[in-house]
């Protein structure tokens, strides 16, 4: 009896152009270049309809998200433009191809590895193939256009020469639960999305299409070569989130979180991304928190602000504040994810040609990643958590959407139909990530949203910290974090302890709902707020960490810190934080009178509680100090004799505010000491 | 004497003085056991092994040096006597490995802890002076140099070149006030520490 070969199993075939993609050692990547007709395309798979039943993999969500407020604004409307007879038969309109990878599916769900190569040869043809998934085939040419391939035939690879122009593929697409393939598209998927949208509303428009599309594979992500090679083989969905991340780079379609998200290039995208997956994972926190980490904002100036009243953060804080406190220390980097217990992985002995860079925040081998990803996991991702769900500001805004939420949970259940209808298409939206409908069928939807919403921000606004709710805050936060790391790392503790302490530090500083960081406090005016409005500055970031650690320069609260490490300490340990509490409470103070001065050199003109006499006499001096100015850049005058009366008279005019601002500070942080305005620390360039 | 490292870098004096680099190699965060306690152990077998590995690497780096010179035989005119050009490279033993390989895995985490105090007991692989920076500048300088510096010589070049990171050094200084800021002085001063002292990686 014949037996059925894999080849009779393959259900989909194509014929196009091959090709080879790589540079120097780089991983390579194959294709077709060939077309389908617009019947075709519903064998074209859209990375959102790869989702596994169960356990939603965050990998998985952040690929499927479409951007159909884009479809409908631009794309629709360039294949679809509501014009005149005249103006459409001028209209030229061309997409480039689509980019579709062929994803190893089983059970629905996407596999990580191709079957091994196997190859074969009849007669004129080459065969080679990965059995149950794809197969390709070449004519054998010795002519001068011939291309050489290399495929694994009887326990060797062999080399061929073969025809280029006329390969074909065959495909066993998948269904059911049996190994196969799906044609993913990783470029052009809003434009796969508009055209099947449009095929279901009006055939006729592209009935006799026929759409490029460029087939890709990553035929060495296979089990056998990961098995042989020195070098971590990366896998299929790793090959495919690069060159989804490379091609979708430089346009609009994926940008903001999605490009910090799909990256692999540096320690931060890789702490993103575990961290959405493991609070998506985490059974106490699930769907509901990651709800609260806003990580699917579309353009970069929207992504690194919270753009929802429900937000905790979002992934373009956390990852620009990663960046900024950690990006330029390795040695930190190295005490928070542990590398040194890594270290013989990270930097084998056995030298194999390979090389293996000393790991830093972008640079890192493919093989350095895989453990890089497993310590942050362990090592950084538990705190991380803890931070925006253990601290009791941050736990309280999530327990009013969990509460709210779950009202909209009980509609669904048990309001009546209409009310559950509604309150699903909200719950949705929020936890699914499916946006309600545009048409006007879904306004009371959106209109119940909008409620949710404005609820949720009420409640914060008068149960909650406001100031939780800044990124400049949030990103003080890391800084202060890490500060309080280095101090770790000095005294080998940790990084769970020491996030024990600042989650201690931070319940004393943001106590009283955060008022020592309200806007009406006399030292958070120039310093942080210009009237009620946050300056987003670098500068204020670092004065918001000063302010924070300020807290340690009360003894009760250094003590507090410490315990919480859970290590012990001495008397001359308690002492020097308490002062290096003081020293950031002296950096606040000295940040303020600088900003002080600057807004009084400003605006003192116009400031009417000075009298008219004083205010000529700072405008005189003011232009005095001008003029000589002026005459140092002509060469006319050394910068030594410059007049410095007008800096005396800021100075004079500012101190009182200065005193003002450090006693009210004294006060609210418990200090027995005064504080007094100067600069302490130098950056590790010493500047 | 008070040391330094990266974590605590800023608090190096603003002044001139003299200098050395010391090697610390082995601390309980450098063999992977961040924390004091409850340690498993498999994390301290991976820790021993890593101690080993690093111990191995520091001997070996203080016996890179390598000699190279000539031999004349004795008590012959130069056109009849024997001549012999040598090179000798510095190797290691393993006498001293059989010691902490014998140590139990109870005893990894103590044996790291002592062993990071007694850095300094070692002798010093760089010894410097500055005079017209202060002790930070010249530290800051040094770690510029092995962390972005080019192929040109300096004492950063030459750590990254055998394979040591920044955070293996330790700094030690002492402060010279304006009275004794005498440049014949320090440099005499320098002189006679590099000579007793042979640090590997001065060179002049």
């Amino acid at each position: 009896m014949k037996k059925i070969s894999q080849t009779e199993a393959y259900n989909f075939y194509k014929s196009g152009s091959f090709g080879r993609f790589y540079s120097g050692d780089s991983f390579p990547i194959e294709y077709i270049q060939t077309s389908f007709t617009s019947d075709e395309l519903n064998d074209l798979t859209l990375a959102r309809d790869i989702r596994p039943p169960d356990n939603i993999d965050f990998d998985l969500l952040i690929q499927r998200d479409i951007d159909e407020v884009r479809v409908k604004r631009e794309i629709e409307p360039y294949l679809n433009p509501k014009k005149s007879l005249a103006e459409l038969k001028a209209k030229v309109i061309f997409f480039p191809p689509l980019l579709a990878a062929v994803i190893p599916i089983q059970d629905k769900k996407m596999q990580y590895y191709y079957p091994n190569e196997v190859g074969s040869q009849d007669g004129e043809f080459v065969y080679r193939e990965w059995p149950g998934l794809y197969k390709l085939k070449y004519f054998k040419d010795g002519g001068v256009n011939s291309y050489p391939i290399e495929t694994y035939l009887e326990e060797e690879y062999v080399n061929f020469n073969v025809e280029i122009e006329q390969v074909e593929i065959s495909l066993r697409l998948v269904k059911g639960s049996q190994l196969g393939a799906k044609l993913v598209i990783i470029d052009g998927q809003h434009r796969l999305f508009t055209l099947l949208t449009l095929l279901d509303k009006d055939t006729s428009i592209i009935e006799n299409l026929v759409v490029p599309v460029c087939i890709l594979m990553s035929p060495n992500s296979t089990q056998n070569r990961k098995a042989n090679y020195p070098v971590e083989i990366p896998t299929v969905p790793e090959v495919f989130r690069h060159l989804f991340v490379d091609v979708n780079k430089t346009v609009e379609l994926v940008g903001g979180h999605f490009n910090i998200l799909l990256s692999d290039n540096n320690v931060s995208s890789l702490i993103c991304r575990h961290l959405c997956d493991s609070v998506l994972k985490d059974s106490t926190l699930g769907p509901k928190a990651l709800a609260v980490i806003e990580w699917n904002t579309k353009t970069a100036k929207e992504s690194t602000t919270i753009q929802r009243h429900y937000s905790l953060t979002s992934i373009g804080i956390i990852d620009q504040a990663l960046t900024e406190s950690f990006g330029d220390n390795k040695y930190l980097v190295k005490y928070i994810l542990n590398l040194a217990a890594r270290e013989t992985d990270l930097y084998p002995d056995e030298d194999n040609d390979i090389e293996h860079p000393t790991v830093t925040w972008t640079t890192f081998s493919t093989t350095q990643k895989k453990i890089l990803d497993e310590q942050i996991i362990s090592f950084l991702i538990p705190p991380l958590k803890r931070i925006f769900f253990e601290t009791a500001e941050f736990n309280k805004a999530f327990c009013i959407f969990e509460e709210e939420i779950e009202k909209l949970l009980n509609i669904v259940k048990c309001g009546d139909a209409d009310d559950s209808i509604e309150a699903k298409g909200v719950v949705n939206q929020i936890l699914e990530y499916i946006p309600i409908g545009s048409s006007s069928s879904h306004d009371k939807e959106r209109i119940r949203y909008r409620k949710f919403e404005l609820n949720i921000k009420e409640r914060r606004e008068a149960e909650v910290a406001t100031i939780i709710s800044y990124s400049i805050f949030q990103r003080s936060m890391f800084l202060s974090w890490s500060e309080l790391l280095k101090y770790g790392r000095q005294i080998n503790i940790s990084v769970d302890s020491v996030t024990n302490g600042f989650i201690k530090l931070l319940n004393i500083a943001l106590k009283h709902k955060g008022s020592i960081f309200n806007f009406d406090k006399p030292y958070m005016q120039h310093s942080v707020f210009d009237s009620t409005k946050i300056k987003p500055k670098s500068e204020t970031k670092k004065a918001l960490s000063s302010l924070t650690l300020a807290f340690l320069g009360a003894p009760e609260a250094a003590k507090l810190f410490l315990e919480a490490l859970g290590n012990g300490f001495s008397g001359a340990e308690l002492s020097e934080l308490v002062e290096f509490g003081q020293n950031k409470a002296s950096e606040f103070i000295r940040h303020y009178e600088k900003e002080r001065k600057k807004t009084f050199r400003g605006s003192y003109k116009v400031d009417f509680s000075i009298d008219k006499d004083d205010r000529e006499e700072l405008m005189k001096a003011e232009e005095k100090q001008k003029l000589h100015l002026r005459e140092v850049r002509e060469g006319c005058r050394n910068k030594a004799d410059v007049d410095n009366e007008f800096d005396n008279l800021v100075e004079k005019y500012a101190k009182n505010d200065v005193e003002l601002a450090s006693k009210a500070l004294k006060e609210l942080l418990n200090y027995n000491t005064d504080i007094i305005s100067y600069d302490v620390e130098l950056d590790d360039n010493g500047e | 004497m008070i040391t330094y490292s990266v974590d605590n870098m800023s608090l190096i004096p603003k002044n001139q003085g003299i200098y050395a680099f010391y090697i610390n190699m082995i601390s309980p965060a450098k063999i992977g056991l961040i924390g004091n306690e409850g340690f498993s152990n498999d994390e301290l077998l991976n820790a021993k092994k890593l101690l080993i590995r690093r111990f191995k690497k520091y001997l070996a780096f203080i016996r890179s040096d390598k000699l190279v010179g000539n031999l004349v035989e004795e008590g012959k005119a130069e056109h009849v006597s024997r001549k012999y050009s040598i090179i000798a490279n510095g190797y290691t033993s393993s006498g001293s490995l059989e010691k902490m390989m014998a140590l139990s895995l109870d005893e990894i985490y103590k044996y790291a802890k002592i062993s990071e105090l007694l850095s300094i007991f070692a002798q010093p692989i760089y010894v410097g002076i500055t005079t017209n920076q202060t002790l930070f500048d010249r530290y800051i300088q040094h770690k510029n140099d092995f962390e972005y510096g080019t192929d040109k010589p300096s004492f950063g070049l030459r750590m990254r070149k055998n394979g040591l990171d920044w955070d293996d050094l330790l700094f030690s200084c002492v402060e010279l006030g304006t009275d004794t800021h005498n440049k014949n002085i320090i440099s005499a001063l320098e002189k006679q520490l590099q000579s007793v002292s042979m640090p590997l990686l001065s060179v002049r």
